[in-house]
């Protein structure tokens, strides 16, 4: 990941933000990245005390679930990146549009998708049984 | 051998030296007593810092108790079709949390303030969502059932870190 963490937040529209989500996006395909699930959000840490958190949002109805906040996070705590869904209208910070939500969009479908295997997984051992 | 009678010059430099080594036990005596005093004084506010850190904690425990009853509260009135209450105490509700994020952002871990502000923005949808009074056409189902998740998520969140608050001071008040 060439992006530098501290210039993430430099603008709203920061080309290097969307960088920094395909990168992680890549990884998390490559198996680098460990997602773990944590109530109702996913979270994973990176090197250099980077964490990363999807809140999840209710399954309604049987719908699939949707993420609703996405943030990049320092050793210190502090907030480097925060994309929201457009689902959801927020009174924190702007919503996300155009490629850092679509990078954002994907990079939940991987995440997302590595959890549901948990599930299957376990429909597995039951028919082991 | 003959012995030199000891002059004022020789008095004087007795004196001296056990003037100065009297200097030398009291400054170390001096030292000793500071350095004492020092370590109670760093104890002694180190013992004020846990209370005050304990009281921070315990109120933000209530905080967000509070913050899931009213969550809960709401709820039973959205179950019950309360519009017209419903919409005011939601509009309490939504400033609450907005509040609670940024007075206690010091006590709540990472996620957990990413989780508080998922439930301000379902809260604020909640907002404006609501229908504000009775003869407004009725909500469906559907649409009940989708406050409610909205609702439910704050109390979750607001529960969960109430609890991981009181838990961490009860584990403090052990040690």
């Amino acid at each position: 990941m060439s992006t530098t963490i501290g210039a993430l937040m430099a603008f709203p529209d920061d080309p290097r933000k969307t960088e920094f989500v395909r990168s992680l996006l890549a990884k998390t395909k490559e198996g680098k990245v460990s997602w773990n699930k944590k109530g109702n959000a996913f979270t994973a840490a990176i090197p250099n005390g980077i964490v990363v958190n999807f809140v999840v949002g209710a399954s309604l109805f049987g719908t699939a679930p949707t993420w609703q906040l996405f943030t990049v996070r320092d050793r210190a705590g502090n907030e480097l990146l925060q994309v929201n869904s457009p689902d959801f209208i927020s009174i924190i910070s702007n919503t996300a549009t155009g490629p850092l939500l679509e990078a954002t969009n994907h990079l939940f479908a991987a995440v997302s998708g590595i959890s549901g295997d948990e599930l299957e997984q376990a429909i597995e051992s039951l028919k082991k049984l | 051998m003959q012995v030199e009678p000891l002059i004022s010059d020789h008095f004087m430099g007795i004196l001296g030296l056990i003037v100065g080594v009297v200097g030398v036990i009291v400054g170390a005596i001096g030292t000793f007593v500071a350095l004492r005093s020092d370590g109670k004084m760093k104890t002694a506010q180190q013992a004020q810092r846990r209370v005050e850190q304990k009281l921070l904690r315990h109120m933000a425990t209530r905080t967000l108790e509070t913050l899931t009853e009213n969550a809960l509260a709401i709820m039973a009135k959205i179950k019950r079709r309360e519009w017209g209450d419903v919409a005011e105490s939601a509009e309490n509700l939504g400033q609450r949390v907005v509040e609670i994020r940024g007075a206690w952002s010091h006590v709540l871990e990472p996620l957990e303030k990413d989780k508080l502000d998922a439930a301000a923005m379902n809260i604020q949808q909640f907002i404006d969502s609501a229908p504000t009074a009775a003869p407004e056409p009725q909500p469906s189902e559907q649409d009940v059932q989708v406050m409610l998740v909205r609702c439910r998520r704050l109390a979750e969140i607001s529960s969960e870190v109430a609890g991981r608050l009181s838990v961490e001071l009860m584990q403090h008040t052990e040690d």
